[in-house]
């Protein structure tokens, strides 16, 4: 008899995704609405210390795979154990991040598994003791309400969109140690991961994120937008029209079909179609557009880019002594004087 | 090399989209169908990876009346035969059915390597590629972004979060095509007559050896029981002035409505 909710608790490097937090959370949600059990399945190397923190967000039972071989992700090799899990579960709904791993990796446990699953969702419901999903569809141009007929129900959640409930450091969870007959040769294999510029924030968790559009002119002014999100803390976008224009590269593209971005976010496009990036954005985002009507040629440039060394400035100074707002606009006048200057020359 | 791509028809991206009478399936009146933007870069992969080692590219997908146009322009666009997989009878809802019929449709062509897209815009689901996959217990690589295909084996990178993953294994694979790929290339005028002549077939999933039981209504796990819009979003805020007053204005309001600083 299926009893319980699991969620597959991804890890990379030895620490929960942010988006793993999310899923453990609202994991424990619908195991309270259900009156069921919650589990966790966490796979990799070196990470059985992960299991105490998965307890913490109410797992009561987490099945644990600590092996070399299941070091770096591979779809043979993690699908095999998770396959395994839920058959020694039998839970009714299983849950994981709709992140890379999770969108790779889903699939092809509930295919093998013969039931069916629910991509990107954005909503949970328990009806009289009946679990249904919410989930965009048409690039979040619709939204279908998903009901399922088999069990375990399964379905990914979109990051960014669940909130991170409060650890409870006094629970406790009962550790099973899942050790499948792992197959060494796995069909596909990860041989390297090359990993983006390290220190940079990444898009899809940053919490403030600075977007450049058309308006920025060229790919020679996108260290403007750069360095802006630096100085925020936050991580650099771009938009589909510059990212096909080969300005910036396709990691950086924000709004559908593309990031989904996390809440807040400020966006700094100045870009004429502005549909894609909001439909990227959460309903709770705030986006500006730091435009104004200006008919001369440069304005929209000039205007991104003093609004840019304005903001940096500003946040520069934050940092030492409070500036006076005279000072602030007499470095402010220098600096657009500057580029001005540097614009007419080029 | 036998090479399969599996494309789908899609709303144009840029559709209205209203519900129809039903509530949960959109109202197909005047929408324009085009393949879908991801299976573009999957089709270009495959047709260039012809063009390199020889051999011949498939293209096949599965759906209504909307398909067969999509067809004619992915052999326009160097696809040697297609084959339209009628989704009568199929319930194409549920990612599971679909996935299961391509499986099969694929077991009686063998192919070497096939191609989807990472996803269909539209259902929006990512799953079909892998389930394809699964089924025939095949490897798959999913949102790739570079390929490189040699004396049956690939090497694919594929994109992560804030990385790239290099993934290497044997043939026959199963790819999703990441934007980023190739540059899909425009139908040349010639090209597009020829198309006309080749071979355009027309398939049920029982000449698959399925049957209702195994991918029809009664075999889908589950199911759409509603379809709404988003609710309007609310409009932006424009701050002008001159800079040293949008300094101000933005920051205080980073700072005391959406507390980000």
């Amino acid at each position: 008899m299926a009893h319980g909710v699991l969620v597959f608790a991804e890890q990379r490097n030895g620490s929960f995704k942010k988006a793993t937090y999310e899923t453990l959370s609202e994991g424990h949600r619908l195991a309270e609405k259900l009156g069921q059990p919650l589990s966790a399945v966490i796979i990799g190397a070196g990470i059985g210390h992960l299991a105490t923190e998965a307890a913490h967000y109410g797992a009561s039972t987490v099945y644990v795979a600590d092996v070399a071989p299941l070091a770096k992700y591979s779809t043979d090799g993690y699908a095999k154990v998770l396959t395994d899990a839920i058959q020694a579960a039998q839970p009714t709904v299983v849950l994981a991040p709709a992140t890379a791993m999770g969108k790779d990796l889903m699939p092809r446990v509930t295919a093998r598994l013969d039931v069916s699953l629910a991509s990107d969702v954005t909503e949970t419901h328990v009806n009289d003791g009946v679990f249904s999903v919410v989930r965009p569809v048409y690039a979040g141009k619709a939204y279908a309400t998903v009901a399922f007929r088999r069990t375990p129900a399964a379905a990914t959640l979109r990051p960014n969109v669940f909130p991170i409930a409060t650890p409870d450091t006094s629970r406790t969870a009962e550790v099973k140690s899942i050790v499948a007959t792992i197959v060494d040769a796995f069909q596909a294999k990860v041989t390297d991961i090359l990993a983006a510029a390290k220190g940079k924030v990444e898009l899809t968790e940053a919490n403030i994120v600075v977007s450049g559009g058309r308006g920025i002119k060229g790919p020679e002014n996108y260290y403007l937008i750069q360095e802006l999100a630096d100085a925020l803390g936050g991580a650099a976008g771009a938009s589909r029209a510059i990212v096909d224009a080969g300005w910036v590269d396709h990691s950086h593209q924000v709004g559908q079909p593309a990031r989904l971005l996390a809440q807040p976010c400020i966006s700094h496009v100045v870009s004429p179609g502005l549909s894609n990036t909001w439909r990227g954005c959460l309903p709770r985002s705030l986006l500006w557009r730091l435009t104004k009507t200006q008919k001369r040629r440069f304005s929209r440039l000039l205007t991104t880019v003093s609004s840019a060394i304005c903001l940096r400035l500003y946040l520069g100074s934050l940092s030492r002594s409070k500036p006076s707002r005279l000072s602030i606009k007499a470095k402010v006048t220098g600096e657009v004087r500057a580029h001005r200057r540097k614009a007419a020359k080029s | 090399m036998k090479i399969v791509v599996c494309i789908k028809a899609v709303p144009e991206t840029d559709t209205r989209i209203k519900i129809a009478a039903d509530g949960c399936s959109i109202d197909r009146t005047n929408v324009k169908f085009i393949i879908s933007p991801y299976d573009e870069f999957a089709l270009e992969e495959a047709v260039r990876l012809k063009e390199a080692k020889g051999g011949q590219v498939i293209a096949m997908s599965l759906g209504g009346d909307e398909v067969p146009s999509i067809l004619r322009e992915a052999l326009a666009r160097g696809a040697d035969e297609a084959i339209h997989i009628s989704s009568t009878g199929i319930a194409v809802d549920d990612p599971l059915c679909v996935g299961k019929t391509l499986a099969a449709a694929l077991k009686t062509l063998t192919p070497d390597i096939v191609f989807f897209g990472k996803h269909g815009v539209g259902g929006d689901n990512q799953q079909v590629h892998s389930i394809v996959a699964e089924k025939l217990g095949w490897p798959q690589v999913t949102v790739v972004t570079k390929l490189e295909v040699s004396d049956g084996r690939l090497r694919a990178e594929r994109e992560i979060e804030g990385g790239i993953e290099v993934v290497e294994t044997g043939l026959p694979a199963v790819i999703g095509a990441q934007k980023g790929l190739n540059e899909p290339r425009y139908p040349k005028l010639q090209s597009i007559m020829q198309a006309k002549k080749k071979p355009l077939v027309t398939k049920t999933f029982s000449d698959f050896g399925l049957s209702s039981a195994d991918v029809g209504p009664e075999a889908a796990g589950l199911v759409i029981t509603a379809l709404r819009l988003p609710p309007p979003r609310q409009a932006g805020r424009k701050i002008t002035g001159d800079p040293s007053q949008q300094v101000s204005e933005l920051m205080s309001a980073l700072q005391n409505e959406v507390k980000v600083i």
